[in-house]
């Protein structure tokens, strides 16, 4: 993906721009906001990382200001205002994604990703069938091999959520803000248990051992053909 | 708020105390002039007719009738200080000399008052005849008088003020004290109003002014410094709170980036795994200080509670949903007993991360194969929410301190937590009028987070 980044803070860009280049992305990085302004009005990216707090034009102004004049490129905010206020305020301006500072690589890697894949979404699908798993969206049922897989609705939607970023990791804090519909912190990793529970469930209906991988340090992943 | 009584309003109340003065000082100027006007002058009238009774009536026995009668005649003549009065009538009711028009028909020791209207050409001149009605020693009665119109008119004038007057005290005394105590009342409750608006969080909130420079405008305009002041102490507050997280987040951030950076390009096992390490602590150095300024934000009201109302059965069943696995994990089981409709007036994200913290809490704390039981009930429109747990709870002594911060139950080391968990609760609690409170007995220990039924309407008038 071709990538812009704005952030001032040198050596939070370096590590940003080193970590998404590794990854396989092209980044252009700019420190000012309102360079940024202009970068992103001049070129054509995949997404826009921006920071919030900028030199001259602020991160909001700047999704503002893009949006006003109907640039729909995805923006994540990066910000170091964490509060779930902040949070909704950055998405209402115009962010598509908002992660607050200090973030984990593997963390912007999996939203920056998955914000590419919104770019070209999926055309509306009553089912995913990836490897031996049937996922109906209509009636919420998951067969495996054809085996019924009960599945409680939570699960569900954990379940659909990593096939619809198969072959993408999905961290747990992207789980947590796409399954649970509460914005809250939860004190210990339950994601962690959730999934396992979905794990075991899918094991047991027998086939092929289940699907989804830990990947360490980021969250979980789905990598199966899709049919 | 229950609209006030009317009684129960201290204006009225003065209104009316002032009205009982007011009377009272009417009721002085009436008797005043009662006394000026009326019992003086007739006091002074009945003197003179009795002087005058007894001069005549000394005459009569002394120089006989005729002597009398001429003292009467020359009497009539002379009409003051008012027109005089008399009849001197025979045993058999004939009239001997007279100028009154009629006279009662029995006699009557002491003061007589009645009618002594006079008809001259046909016009009717209204007089009052004060009189003296005496038997004479040959039987022949004299009725001796002075006019004392003026003086009855005066009366019946003072008389009728007095009627009208205290019906127009009382009816404008009332209507005045309800006004006032209206006026008065309005401008006061715009002063609560605005109270309860900075109490329910918005601190921007001023009392209006009516502009008048009256006494309450200068003292709205008193409460509004006082409010401006307050609420630059808030906003420096949240000044610094805001620059310590972006003060603190750069710094954490590059320290994630280095250390993210040594896990990946480092050689060793060792040095990964240490490296690891200190990124964890980072992670949670960083939840710490997320936890605090939350809390800290909540308490100076500066994250007022969105006001939408909260189903506390669905809340509950998705918060105990989440940590089903956890519990199960542990052999324990959670038991949830929601009262259907019941709902809260707040913020959902609050109250779930509220309930999500007391399940956490739970969970830990209780022993392996243990039960959790989470219930919401309510009562004339307030609502509690419990979780209770079957592990070995807390000593009653240390339940007032369990919502301070990094403040830890003795005995609870051994379990991971940073202290903040209860505290961050009691703040969600105080947001939204709610009262966190503890219970305890030999099967277990309960949480509980009362609602009271002011919650569902924060605000009102």
């Amino acid at each position: 993906m071709h990538l812009l980044l704005v952030e001032d803070d040198a050596r939070v860009a370096d590590f940003v721009a080193k970590g998404l280049r590794e990854a396989g992305h092209s980044v252009d990085h700019i420190a000012d906001g309102r360079d940024g302004l202009y970068a992103a009005a001049a070129e054509s990216y995949d997404a826009i990382i921006l920071d919030r707090m900028l030199p001259h034009v602020d991160g909001l102004t700047i999704v503002q200001t893009m949006r006003a004049a109907g640039n729909k490129v995805p923006v994540l905010i990066l910000s170091a205002l964490g509060e779930i206020d902040d949070r909704v305020e950055g998405l209402r301006k115009g962010g598509d994604d908002y992660l607050s500072k200090p973030f984990a690589m593997s963390e912007l890697l999996a939203r920056v990703e998955a914000l590419g894949r919104r770019a070209a979404p999926l055309a509306e699908r009553k089912n995913l069938s990836i490897g031996d798993i049937d996922i109906d969206l209509d009636a919420r049922r998951v067969r495996k091999g054809g085996v019924p897989v009960d599945l409680t609705p939570r699960e569900f939607r954990i379940l659909e959520y990593l096939a619809r970023n198969n072959g993408r990791v999905v961290t747990r804090t992207m789980l947590l803000e796409a399954v649970w519909d509460y914005r809250f912190d939860p004190q210990t990793n339950i994601v962690d248990q959730h999934v396992s529970r979905l794990r075991s469930k899918i094991a047991e209906a027998g086939g092929l051992p289940s699907p989804i991988e830990t990947v360490r340090g980021a969250g979980y992943m789905i990598r199966l053909p899709e049919r | 708020m229950k609209r006030a009584h009317l009684f129960d309003s201290l204006t009225f109340r003065v209104t009316l105390a002032y009205l009982l003065f007011l009377a009272a000082a009417v009721a002085l100027l009436l008797a005043g002039g009662w006394w000026f006007g009326v019992q003086a002058p007739l006091g002074r009238m009945e003197r003179l007719v009795a002087r005058e009774a007894r001069e005549i009536a000394i005459l009569y026995h002394a120089s006989g009738p005729e002597a009398a009668v001429r003292r009467l005649e020359l009497r009539r003549q002379d009409p003051l200080p008012t027109m005089a009065f008399h009849a001197l009538i025979e045993r058999d009711g004939s009239v001997v000399s007279a100028n009154l028009p009629s006279w009662p028909a029995v006699r009557r020791d002491g003061w007589q008052r009645f009618e002594a209207d006079l008809y001259r050409d046909g016009d009717e001149d209204d007089h009052e005849a004060l009189s003296r009605d005496m038997l004479l020693a040959d039987g022949r009665r004299l009725i001796v008088g002075r006019d004392i119109e003026a003086i009855a008119d005066r009366q019946e004038l003072i008389e009728e003020g007095a009627l009208w007057g205290s019906l127009a005290v009382l009816l404008l005394g009332l209507s005045g004290g309800l006004v006032l105590s209206r006026t008065i009342g309005r401008r006061l409750d715009r002063v609560a109003r605005m109270a309860r608006t900075v109490m329910a969080g918005d601190l921007g909130g001023r009392i209006e002014t009516s502009g008048t420079n009256d006494d309450f405008d200068r003292l709205s305009r008193t409460l509004n410094l006082m409010l401006d002041r307050i609420e630059e102490l808030v906003a420096s507050v949240s000044r610094v709170s805001d620059s310590i997280a972006h003060e603190l987040r750069t710094p954490l951030t590059r320290l994630r980036a280095d250390l993210d950076t040594l896990v990946r390009e480092t050689g060793g096992d060792r040095e990964r795994m240490l490296a690891a390490r200190a990124v964890a602590e980072a992670e949670a150095l960083q939840r710490t200080f997320d936890s605090l300024l939350r809390i800290a934000r909540l308490e100076t009201g500066r994250h007022a509670p969105a006001g939408e109302a909260v189903a506390l059965d669905a809340l509950l069943l998705d918060a105990v949903e989440l940590y089903e696995p956890e519990a199960a994990a542990r052999a324990q089981t959670i038991t949830l007993a929601a009262e259907p409709g019941l709902s809260v007036r707040g913020d959902r994200n609050l109250l779930f991360q509220a309930a999500a913290n007391l399940l956490d809490n739970a969970v830990k704390f209780t022993p392996h194969g243990g039960g959790i039981e989470v219930r919401a009930s309510g009562a004339a429109g307030a609502a509690m929410l419990s979780v209770r747990d079957s592990g070995p709870g807390v000593a009653a002594e240390h339940w007032p301190r369990l919502s301070e911060r990094f403040y830890r139950a003795p005995g609870s080391e051994a379990v991971s937590g940073t202290g903040l968990g209860l505290s961050l609760v009691g703040a969600v609690a105080r947001a939204h009028n709610a009262v966190l409170g503890f219970a305890a007995d030999a099967s277990g220990f309960e949480v509980r987070l009362t609602f009271p039924a002011a919650s569902r309407e924060i605000s009102s008038t």
